[in-house]
């Protein structure tokens, strides 16, 4: 054995191998791959061989000679690269750029020419420069430049700065390469000096900056409309962290998502690059850069302009998404529709995952409990006879025209002849059938099938008006699924509509899908999430986190509104409310206006000694958030003082030009720690600086949870870019040492884990995202949620979970039935 | 070096066969994506510039895989701004107080962090044996073959790099480790 094959430390060794062992998003490599590619492109074009005002970069000197021109941000990008990468490997040249004098040899003596030349070198010079200067004015002031002006915004703009947030106003000029980004609930359009119009969606962060002819605007997230203007040269490009749009000329929205990008086209030719692969997309085309995208109308992706109606004018009207024969054949009054494809194996399972949802749902099984039983024997005996049944079976209970409710019936497409014969003899006489041509209809209920029966010869879509029959069409649009819609009773709590459930095969793997709808605009706790949005809190959350909750509410003055009249509802908590203002000195709603509204928690990092937790959380108002901090501790150590406690531990410090604030417990306990600072518009908490650093250094590192392969493998296969809420777990590793501690210690006493708790070394992964839309919630889950709250979740029984709490009726709303979705 | 519009047919034939190898070889050292960009492009750079007259490069995985280290070790010094120290002189250098606390030493991303670091306040040399060995598992003949020497040599210096980064280590822990 040689020296160095003795084993190392364990620590060190294990620190070896899990740096070996680091994985590298692929979709991280690439979107480094492509822009050093694009800056050697450049570094090869426009310094093959390297020049200085027309003459090559042969030595140090002419290196030097650039330095004013770097100092004062003028060199080209390309110039720039070779510049730095000469001080790099040139100790001379260092010395000179840090101002310590380096003696260069002489330059060549020069050559004395005869005044004749002189003479000719200084017209050539003449035409050279007007030449330039023409060229210049051409092409840099009317076909290329840089600097956005922000032609108008609605709601708040913001420039993100090291010092920190600063709002901008309509007129203003942006430098190079500065960070702006839209507030919630606000829109912005800037105009590009060549002419280009970008309008910047809420929650969007953008910058822009110029190399050589090349004007490239940075997506970081949300969404964009470009109208680029025609260019003489050049191109204007959008970046996104995975894709690279090129354009001249033409209009087009991009929208930069947690999942992906999407890019769609209304005018001229749009180049999208992606991982070494380009694609030419045309007007009405649309992009997507991930599999767990699906893509959506191409309209859609401007709706939220305010010129759209312009804007859209020439596309195409959208196709109407197809309406399944069986779906089109549910009376007006129907009141549950089951919709089983046969493929997928959805018909083997459907009695399994109709009674697994309908016990996680408790409207879904109050309103189907009665047809259950025959739909379980009926199901049963529909397998055998699968190849006589056509794509789709539906099964709906309805209401008679005497009001009764009335059901199971059961609607099928047929396969070729015979079906009806076929499930006589199956289901034997007591089953009523009635028959049409490649439809058959039946029930154990011989009273359903007559009040039914008429329908069949009836116009089709009389459901079409109702929300339950949009959610399974927009269902079976999306692809294979197993779906669920149950009618709610029109005094269902907090207003709501009706319940649909959902399971699809994504890819190889399951997804679980719940909705709930409300009879008009979400009020109350339901109204408290926000629409689905891109959450920069996520960018300080690693991709080793184990658990991540993150979140965007519509507004949290109002969130924290609401929940002080929930303490005002409780017997005698008005007066403690009261004291309690006034014993804080703070005002909790002037507190809640300073935040913007997203929120991520996440446990990143080793769980002992001290639990690595972060908290980021959006703030508008750093200034105002941290002196109402200042103030709560302040009113607790004057509290404190009174009952003997000791005073919290606070300080402040700044490192770098950061500062970072620390509240702690009165006696030394790193669990009682919070270590924060704020940055880019966050503050970003944790239980010490190392964990603070940490957060920033993923921020600026680009590698956050939400570029992990895992997690985006995660994320449920559908149209949205974004999630109003998310949960995701892949605590398993985490908790493996503590599975196999308790596991010995379960030994000791008769094997398997103590206390009946859950193997914790078998939870795999999962997800669960809910998506907050105008009138309803819906709620998505991947893996295998771990505990009691994501399984209801994925069972579609929110309301199942708020109605513990107290108040629901107060928070959810009014629920007198409203006009439907406006 | 030839005038051209864009990099030559062959580095972008040696770009896309080598990039990723040579972004993770520079992430390892680095331990994030924007110091591994910078030093890949580094890399390419240096390629871009290599003199067509220089002898061509028998092994290109294997070079770019060196250049990758270095580069990125490079980068790591240039961060630091700290001195390098030979085996010889070997005085532990301390990382920050706050980073010291044994419990929060614990956490193994702080462990690779540090290693990180230590790497970068290595003897150049030491410093690139290490991680072709260790991070990139190149077996001795070959780190002697890119780095210009002799098995035996590496196999001394790993051992005594070894050594160094466990004292180190142990005065980082004060003396728990």
């Amino acid at each position: 054995m040689t020296p160095e094959e003795n084993r190392m430390d364990p620590d060190l060794e294990r620190a070896v191998t899990e740096i070996r062992e680091e994985a590298i998003d692929p979709a991280v490599v690439e979107a480094a791959a492509a822009r050093v590619w694009a800056r050697l492109a450049r570094a090869a074009r426009e310094s093959a061989p390297a020049e200085v005002n027309g003459e090559h970069i042969r030595d140090c000197a002419g290196f030097q000679a650039l330095f004013a021109d770097y100092r004062a941000g003028r060199l080209s990008e390309a110039r720039t690269l070779l510049l730095r990468d000469h001080l790099h490997a040139c100790v001379a040249c260092r010395r000179a750029f840090e101002g310590k004098v380096v003696e260069f040899t002489a330059p060549p003596a020069v050559r004395r020419a005869s005044l004749l030349s002189a003479r000719w070198a200084v017209a050539a010079a003449v035409l050279v420069a007007a030449g330039a200067s023409v060229w210049i004015a051409v092409d840099r002031l009317g076909g290329g430049m840089t600097r956005p002006i922000v032609e108008s915004v609605n709601g708040n703009l913001y420039e993100i700065t090291d010092a920190g947030i600063m709002p901008l106003t309509a007129g203003q000029d942006l430098p190079d390469g500065v960070e702006i980004r839209t507030a919630k609930d606000s829109f912005a359009v800037l105009r590009l000096r060549d002419g280009s119009r970008v309008e910047m969606r809420e929650r969007s962060d953008f910058s822009a900056s110029q190399a050589g002819r090349d004007l490239s605007l940075h997506l970081g997230r949300g969404s964009v409309i470009v109208e680029a203007a025609k260019r003489r040269s050049g191109h204007l490009y959008v970046n996104t962290a995975d894709c690279r749009v090129a354009v001249t000329g033409t209009v087009f929205g991009v929208n930069a998502g947690m999942k992906g990008s999407r890019i769609s086209v209304i005018q001229g030719e749009v180049h999208v690059a992606q991982e070494n692969q380009e694609k030419v997309l045309h007007p009405g085309d649309q992009e997507v850069t991930s599999a767990s995208l699906e893509p959506g109308a191409v309209r859609d992706d401007f709706a939220w302009s305010r010129d759209r109606d312009r804007l859209v004018r020439n596309l195409p009207a959208a196709v109407p998404a197809r309406i399944s024969r069986l779906l089109a054949r549910a009376p007006a009054s129907t009141i549950f529709f089951v919709s089983i494809p046969k493929a997928g194996g959805f018909l083997d399972q459907a009695q399994e995952m109709l009674r697994r949802k309908m016990a996680q749902n408790p409207q879904l099984r109050e309103t189907m409990a009665g047809p259950l039983p025959a739909m379980d024997t009926m199901l049963g005996k529909l397998r055998a006879i699968r190849e006589h049944l056509g794509d789709e079976i539906a099964i709906l209970a309805f209401r008679g025209p005497d009001g009764k409710e009335r059901g199971p019936v059961f609607l099928a497409e047929t396969a070729g002849e015979g079906l009806a014969d076929t499930l006589k003899n199956e289901l034997g006489p007591s089953v009523a059938i009635a028959s049409r041509p490649g439809l058959v209809a039946f029930s154990p209920e011989r009273g359903a099938l007559e009040a039914f029966a008429p329908v069949l010869d009836a116009a089709p879509n009389a459901f079409a008006a109702s929300p339950c029959f949009k959610r399974i069409a927009e269902s079976q649009a999306s692809g294979i699924s197993l779906a669920a819609c149950a009618n709610l009773d029109r005094q269902a709590p907090g207003g709501m509509r009706y319940v649909a459930v959902e399971q699809k095969i994504a890819g190889s793997q399951s997804e679980s899908r719940a909705t709930i709808g409300f009879d008009g605009p979400r009020t109350g706790i339901a109204g408290w999430l926000a629409a689905p949005a891109p959450m920069g809190s996520l960018d300080y959350v690693s991709p080793e986190a184990s658990f991540v909750a993150a979140f965007a509410v519509n507004d949290p003055a109002a969130v924290v509104n609401d929940l002080l009249g929930l303490f005002h509802s409780s017997p005698g908590s008005e007066k403690a409310l009261e004291e309690a203002r006034r014993e804080s000195g703070e005002n909790v709603r002037e507190t809640a206006a300073a935040l913007g509204g997203e929120f991520a928690l996440a446990l990143d990092g080793p769980m002992f000694p001290v639990p690595s937790w972060k908290l980021a959380i959006e703030v508008y108002d750093p200034v105002r958030f941290q002196a109402a901090l200042e103030r709560s501790v302040e009113t607790f150590d004057r509290e404190a003082a009174k009952s003997g406690g000791k005073p919290l531990r606070t300080s402040r410090e700044t490192v770098n030009g950061r500062v970072y604030y620390t509240i702690a417990g009165g006696d030394p306990n790193p669990l009682t720690e919070v270590h924060y600072t704020y940055a880019d518009g966050y503050a970003i908490a944790g239980p010490s600086r190392a964990v603070v650093n940490s957060a920033l250094q993923v921020k600026s590192a680009g590698n956050s949870v939400t570029r992990s392969a895992k997690f985006v493998s995660m994320t449920p296969r559908d149209r949205y870019m974004n999630f109003s809420a998310l949960i995701y777990q892949n605590l398993g590793t985490t908790l493996a040492p503590l599975a196999g501690l308790l596991g010995a210690f379960g030994n000791l006493h008769g094997g398997g884990m103590p206390g009946g708790m859950p193997d914790l070394s078998n939870i795999q992964p999962s997800f669960v995202a809910a998506y907050g839309e105008p009138d309803r919630i819906t709620i998505a889950a991947t893996g295998t949620p771990l505990g009691i709250g994501p399984a209801a979740l994925e069972g579609g029984s929110l309301s199942g979970i708020a109605a513990n709490l107290p108040a629901l009726g107060q928070l959810l709303g009014t629920g007198k039935p409203r006009p439907a979705f406006r | 070096m030839e005038p051209a519009s864009q990099p030559a047919m062959d580095l972008e034939e040696v770009f896309r066969d080598h990039h990723a190898m040579v972004f993770r070889a520079a992430y390892r050292i680095a331990g994030n994506a924007v110091d591994a960009e910078d030093a890949m492009q580094t890399v390419f750079l240096r390629m871009l510039k290599r003199d067509a007259a220089a002898e061509p490069v028998a092994n290109m995985a294997s070079f770019l895989h060196r250049a990758a280290v270095n580069a990125a070790l490079d980068l790591m010094r240039a961060r630091q701004n700290i001195r390098s120290v030979p085996l010889e002189e070997f005085e532990p250098v301390l990382a920050d107080l706050p980073h010291r606390q044994p419990d929060r030493a614990q956490a193994d991303g702080e462990i690779r962090t540090w290693l990180r670091g230590a790497l970068a306040r290595l003897n150049p040399r030491s410093a690139a044996m290490f991680a072709l060995k260790f991070f990139e598992e190149k077996e001795n003949p070959e780190i002697a073959r890119l780095l210009d020497t002799t098995p035996g040599t590496v196999a001394v210096t790993l051992s005594r790099t070894r050594d160094r980064l466990e004292e180190e280590y142990r005065a980082y822990m004060g003396g728990v480790a």
